[in-house]
């Protein structure tokens, strides 16, 4: 039966090959290796093991092809700097008769707002231009909060 | 510009032809109430509590009576008479359009005579009160409203 060598756990070796351990330590297993057959040979195979490990994982990363991802991202942060049109539309989805439903909606809003107000005249309901009476007296006013004018005459015969 | 922008130009355009007002050629809708204003009672028509509101603001009376109304299809230069009491009668003429207004003369008669004449700028769809001829214990009102199309 093998003899069996106390001086550094396996546990320690597994971290001194991880380049996990203390530097004094480290020093130490280090030198340690030079001596003792027993505790190289199992430096030798978690060596192996994680060399073995790290090609696995190598070749597996390798395998990812990144392109499509890579794309996808440069898109999105091109499109995050510029809000179009298309973004817009992008909310309602496909269906062209709820675009449509909605710009109908705005313009007919839109008309609504414009033929009140644009086409509202301001002023008094009625600019007396002349007024001509041989027997009564005249007074023209209007009503402050509608602006209603009203012609007011008093005959006097 | 895409093929949809170009149908919803088209659209817009169509709707604001279609929408906005046109005078041109146009007859005139003229309606005159001939209201009895006193102090008789707190009665007001129930057709008159629109014109009625803004009259109260100006004038003592508290009661409103709705003695005639005539409705009046015009054209323009076109003369409308309507008989009020005391042997008068309200001829009222819409002559032409000024921007967004009718112009109108109107002239109150008593018997033959002409009593008053007055040449107004009328706002579209809007309307003047002509008062002041005593009427039993109260006076007349005449609300002139104007709509041109």
């Amino acid at each position: 039966m093998e003899q069996r060598c106390n001086t550094f756990s396996t546990e320690q070796i597994s971290q001194f090959i991880d380049n996990e351990l203390e530097q004094d330590l480290a020093d130490a297993l280090s030198a340690h290796l030079n001596e003792c057959e027993r505790c190289r040979q199992i430096a030798d195979q978690y060596q192996a093991l994680s060399n073995a490990f790290q090609a696995h994982v190598t070749h597996q990363v390798d395998k990812i092809d990144t392109t499509a991802l890579t794309t996808a991202l440069n898109k999105a942060e091109h499109r995050s700097g510029q809000r179009s049109w298309k973004d817009l539309f992008g909310r309602f989805g496909q269906n062209i008769y709820l675009k449509l439903s909605f710009f109908t909606a705005i313009l007919v809003i839109s008309l609504v707002s414009f033929q009140a107000n644009w086409f509202k005249t301001t002023g008094p309901s009625a600019i007396v231009q002349s007024v001509d009476t041989s027997d009564a007296s005249v007074m023209i006013f209007e009503t402050q909060k509608e602006k209603h004018t009203i012609i007011w005459f008093t005959e006097t015969s | 510009m895409g093929k949809f922008f170009k149908i919803l130009l088209f659209i817009s355009i169509g709707c604001s032809l279609v929408t906005t007002p046109l005078y041109a050629e146009g007859t005139v809708n003229t309606n005159v109430k001939v209201i009895y204003a006193s102090t008789d009672s707190n009665h007001v028509d129930a057709g008159l509590k629109n014109d009625v509101s803004e009259l109260k603001s100006v004038f003592r009376y508290t009661s409103y009576r709705l003695i005639n109304s005539q409705a009046l299809r015009q054209q323009f230069n076109q003369q409308g008479q309507v008989q009020l009491p005391g042997n008068r009668s309200l001829m009222v003429t819409p002559t032409s359009m000024q921007g967004k207004r009718i112009r109108y003369q109107i002239n109150i008669q008593k018997g033959s005579k002409s009593i008053f004449q007055t040449q107004v700028l009328l706002k579209n769809n809007d309307s003047i009160t002509i008062g002041g001829p005593q009427y039993e214990n109260g006076v007349l009102l005449f609300n002139i409203m104007g709509s041109a199309r």
